[in-house]
């Protein structure tokens, strides 16, 4: 490779990955990493606001205890389009698909991943996931919910629930492939030098996130596929009265589903840790910790999917074991978030807007967090359980968490994605509408949820005293849905308008901020060697002696020539 | 694994070693069937225990030379016992997380399991009414709109 | 068992512009075959968790509904299988010699050997089923007579579990053709991608090899059950 100097003066005329090709087909036949995950950003972006758009309606009818606009069927396929839009085309794939695609190679000083065609065929089949989805959504889409439990959706539906199902079969293998990919680009492809314990938590939670998509997407593409080959034919694998066992549906669906949200959060996890170790000027307190409950999450939460099942008939005592092991897998999530803030105690502070979401990512995934805990003991969760207390506490995580942590990751990222700046001082002020417009929308949420409001109807004229605090939830919502909103409007805007970004605009700490904004296609002009522990930022002072390893400072070794 | 100068480091193994492999998975697959043939149930009732301790060491039997068939194909036709470290954890990965799954089936050994009698029994019941329904689909919404208290 | 350090000489090397040597490339491909394959084990295993439910909850109706299956086709399925996977490692042994007869031979033999077995699948033991009427769905169970005495509930159960494990293994089987009968095209046509590499081959071998593995599974689970 040629020693071009990474000099910024000369930024315009080099080629970046932006520019190194602009027809429709370098962009459509790309292997490069960088583009796909543009691609995967703006088809992302647009299935979130098509979810958006449900989710609107559903706050909408519940502002009065008769229902405002929709009858029960339209409803039952308002929330479940709602949540198999959210949760198969944009949570599953958003942060893995879009960050993790970017900036991982980056990360690791690779020039691409290690299957840039396999990297192109996941975003096809993504897209006619969603394509699918969306036919299945006109022609009248699937009122089972995004659960499809049976036997409403193997025998009694009159949904268009074949379609879905095949457009999530295909969303599953579209996350398969890119986990294949991470996981042999982290395994193989790392800087000469990066060892496993010099790799950023970011990278470690990708690889956490690809370890649980690769064994459990398999499951519910073939517990999909089972309730669209009883539908059609009539066979009865999950009818009770041909036989079959529907609570089988309900155990295969879920050692998926629950192992999916924590797809859904690991990510997040790892961009948090990339915001507050840069964010504070410090080295993330307890490293191997963090990365080792990075680990421990992706193995424990495949040990908990019956807490989703505990009125379900499933045994009392599988109950048991579930709740239990459901109480241990909190505390892995726990260990990170005592990390993170311990981090912040006595760091360098500066009130950036990825900071601000990463603040109010610890304080929204701690709430979400903790309520969980009164889902997993089974005594409240027979109260609780299929009311609103649970969906507020899947979207305090889901939302307060993932989103959170996407929304930091994207601004944090995004001078080094697109080589310009958004506009602080609105962005700032947005993050904190979030915050407010969140709390506003979901804390109702919880109260009638204990109180009784069962989740999925969309009346509640047997309680009208539950009415104001829906009321409060929608007014909330919309405050959430325009600083959802803003972000597309501030982004765009500043890909014409906004100041251009250098390097390294944060002062950060990492091989990504040695590459040029936007990068070069083939990410770096030289392999780089990495002689530096991770997130050792210079000229900072430890609290205690005993931060840092402990051991001396190896010198690189090449990492490509080990066998693992 | 070997590597020097410009080659690959390629492996090649031996083809004795394939053949053979193919031959001890032939052999099984024929101590698989003639042990099916015999009836375990019978010869294990002649010594005086229950029969359904022979089904179950016909089928831990066939179990057990299925996997030591699947482990030869992993190990000679798979490369994985030449393979680096990283192709074994994968290869073992796959089939510990299987079992684990099999755990689903832990609920099915603490309950009682019956299913339901068969639902054109009951021809007045609710799910034959169901599933013989004809007409508008989505069902009209007529549920009466109650006024609020 | 000692392994030969053959190495053949003037071996060309291509290495993709991601990858840094050749070493690095193949690990790579072959780290991502196998995490490929962890997923269809899954795929699989979670099918073989149904049937284990059921056959242990049906087990007697299970039995009975069997012995409609015939052992013999079974077997003969299965030793044409085996066959195939040596062929195939065959094919691979070859392809890491460079020798361009021996790979193409030993790739079709696999062909033909995979659609023997496809061939007894589909014209002599999947049609006797439609005409005793054991196929799962409306016209089950007609002939009561075919059920030998299991209940026609749990036989369909069996029934509906055989037409799907073993239609999924048969449409591996089937990809699996086309995949090695398009190597095997490219090898007679001496494309340097696959001549002048012999990682396409490998991975395509290890994905046969996986195809073999799961019957050797569903043989003893459908064909062989004992009283």
């Amino acid at each position: 490779m040629s020693a071009v100097p990474l000099d910024q003066t000369h930024q315009e005329e080099e080629l970046n990955y932006l520019t190194n090709g602009k027809s429709i087909k370098s962009w459509l036949l790309t292997g490069d990493h960088k583009r796909i995950a543009i691609l995967y950003l703006i088809s992302t972006g647009f299935f979130f606001m098509i979810g958006g758009i449900f989710a609107s309606l559903i706050r909408l009818e519940l502002t009065s205890p008769t229902g405002v606009l929709l009858e029960t069927e339209t409803y039952n396929r308002i929330f479940s389009a709602h949540g198999i839009v959210m949760i198969f085309l944009f949570l599953i794939p958003s942060i893995p698909a879009v960050l993790g695609n970017f900036i991982l190679p980056i990360m690791i000083g690779a020039r691409d991943l290690a299957f840039p065609r396999l990297n192109l065929l996941s975003w096809y089949v993504y897209m006619a996931a969603g394509i699918l989805i969306t036919w299945a959504l006109c022609i009248g889409g699937v009122d089972t919910g995004w659960t499809f439990y049976t036997p409403l959706s193997t025998t009694y539906s009159h949904g268009a629930i074949s379609l879905a199902i095949l457009g999530a079969f295909l969303a599953g293998f579209s996350s398969i492939f890119t986990g294949i990919n991470f996981i042999a680009t982290i395994h193989k492809m790392r800087a000469p030098g990066m060892t496993w314990f010099r790799m950023p938590l970011f990278a470690w939670a990708m690889y956490a996130t690809s370890v649980v998509i690769l064994l459990g997407t398999p499951v519910v593409a073939i517990t999909l596929a089972l309730v669209m080959v009883e539908r059609w034919t009539g066979i009865g694998i999950f009818s009770p009265e041909l036989g079959g066992d529907p609570v089988l549906f309900q155990h295969m669906f879920w050692f998926y589903s629950h192992p999916a949200v924590y797809i859904m959060i690991l990510p997040a996890f790892g961009v948090i840790s990339e915001l507050v170790a840069n964010f504070t000027r410090k080295r993330i307190f307890g490293y191997h910790f963090v990365a080792f409950s990075t680990l421990a999450i992706s193995g424990l939460g495949f040990l908990v999917w019956g807490h989703h099942m505990f009125v379900s008939s499933q045994s009392m005592y599988e109950g048991i074991v579930f709740s239990l092991i459901s109480f241990l897998v909190a505390v892995p999530s726990a260990i990170k978030v005592f990390n993170w803030t311990a981090t912040i105690y006595k760091g360098n502070v500066r009130l950036q807007t990825p900071f601000i979401y990463a603040i109010c990512f610890l304080m929204l995934f701690t709430v979400g967090g903790l309520t969980g805990l009164f889902l997993a003991s089974m005594g409240t969760d027979v109260h609780l359980t299929a009311t609103y207390f649970v969906v507020a506490h899947f979207h305090y995580v889901m939302v307060g968490g993932a989103i959170t942590g996407f929304l930091g990751g994207l601004h944090y990222w995004w001078p080094k994605m697109t080589g310009r700046m958004y506009p602080e001082g609105i962005a700032r002020v947005n993050a904190i509408l979030v915050f407010i417009g969140f709390t506003a929308t979901f804390v109702p949420q919880f109260i009638v949820g204990f109180l009784g409001m069962p989740r999925r109807y969309h009346y509640y004229y047997f309680a009208p005293e539950f009415q104001p605090y829906h009321i409060a939830s929608s007014m909330g919502a919309s405050i959430l849905g325009i600083a959802f909103f803003t972000p597309v409007v501030y982004f765009v805007w500043s890909l014409f308008k906004g100041e251009k970004a250098s390097a390294n605009p944060w002062g950060a700490h990492g091989l990504e901020w040695e590459t040029t904004s936007p990068p070069d296609s083939h990410n770096f002009h030289h392999v780089p060697v990495v002689t530096d522990e991770v997130y050792d930022f210079p000229g900072v002072e430890y609290a205690h002696p005993s931060h840092g390893h402990k051991k001396k400072k190896k010198t690189a070794e090449p990492v490509s020539k080990e066998h693992n | 694994m070997a590597s020097s100068g410009h080659s690959n480091g390629i492996h090649i193994f031996p083809k004795m070693m394939y053949v053979k492999t193919l031959v001890a998975l032939l052999v099984l697959m024929f101590l698989t069937v003639a042990v099916a043939q015999v009836n375990l149930s019978h010869i294990v009732a002649r010594w005086g225990w229950d029969p359904g301790v022979g089904t179950v060491l016909n089928n831990i039997i066939a179990m057990t030379i299925a996997v030591v068939k699947g482990l030869l194909v992993i190990q000679f036709f798979m490369h994985v016992k030449f393979g680096s470290d990283l192709v074994k954890l994968w290869a073992m990965t796959g089939f510990i997380w299987v079992t684990l799954m099999l755990f689903i089936l832990m609920d099915y050994g603490t309950r009682k399991y019956e299913p339901a009698p068969a639902f054109d029994a009951d021809k007045g019941s609710a799910l034959y009414r169901e599933i013989t329904r004809t007409g508008e689909n989505p069902p009209p919404d007529n549920y009466p709109i109650v006024r609020p208290r | 068992m000692s392994s030969a350090h053959a190495e053949v000489e003037n071996f060309p090397v291509h290495v993709h512009t991601q990858f840094e040597d050749i070493e690095q490339q193949n690990e790579s491909y072959i780290v991502g075959m196998w995490t490929f394959m962890v997923t269809e084990v899954m795929f699989f295993g979670a099918l073989f968790l149904v049937y284990i439910l059921y056959r242990w909850n049906y087990q007697p109706d299970f039995y009975r509904a069997h012995e409609a299956l015939d052992w013999r086709l079974g077997a003969t399925n299965t030793t044409l299988l085996l066959l195939s996977s040596f062929t195939m490692v065959m094919g691979v042994h070859f392809a890491q010699l460079r020798k361009r007869k021996q790979v193409v031979m030993n790739l079709i033999a696999t062909c033909v050997l995979a659609t023997g077995f496809l061939l007894i699948k589909f014209v002599l033991e999947w049609p006797i089923k439609f005409e005793h009427h054991l196929v799962p769905g409306t016209s089950f169970g007609i002939h009561p007579e075919q059920l030998n005495g299991a209940s026609p509930r749990a036989a369909e159960l069996f029934f509906s579990l055989y037409f799907l494990m073993t239609g999924l293994h048969a449409i591996h089987i089937i990809v699996g053709i086309i995949i090695i009968g398009a190597l095997a095209l490219m090898w007679q046509k001496n494309k340097k991608s696959v001549t002048e590499d012999y990682i396409p081959t490998e991975l395509v071998g290890l994905y046969w090899h996986f195809v073999d593995l799961v019957w050797i599974f569903l043989f003893p689970l459908f064909y062989l059950i004992p009283q």
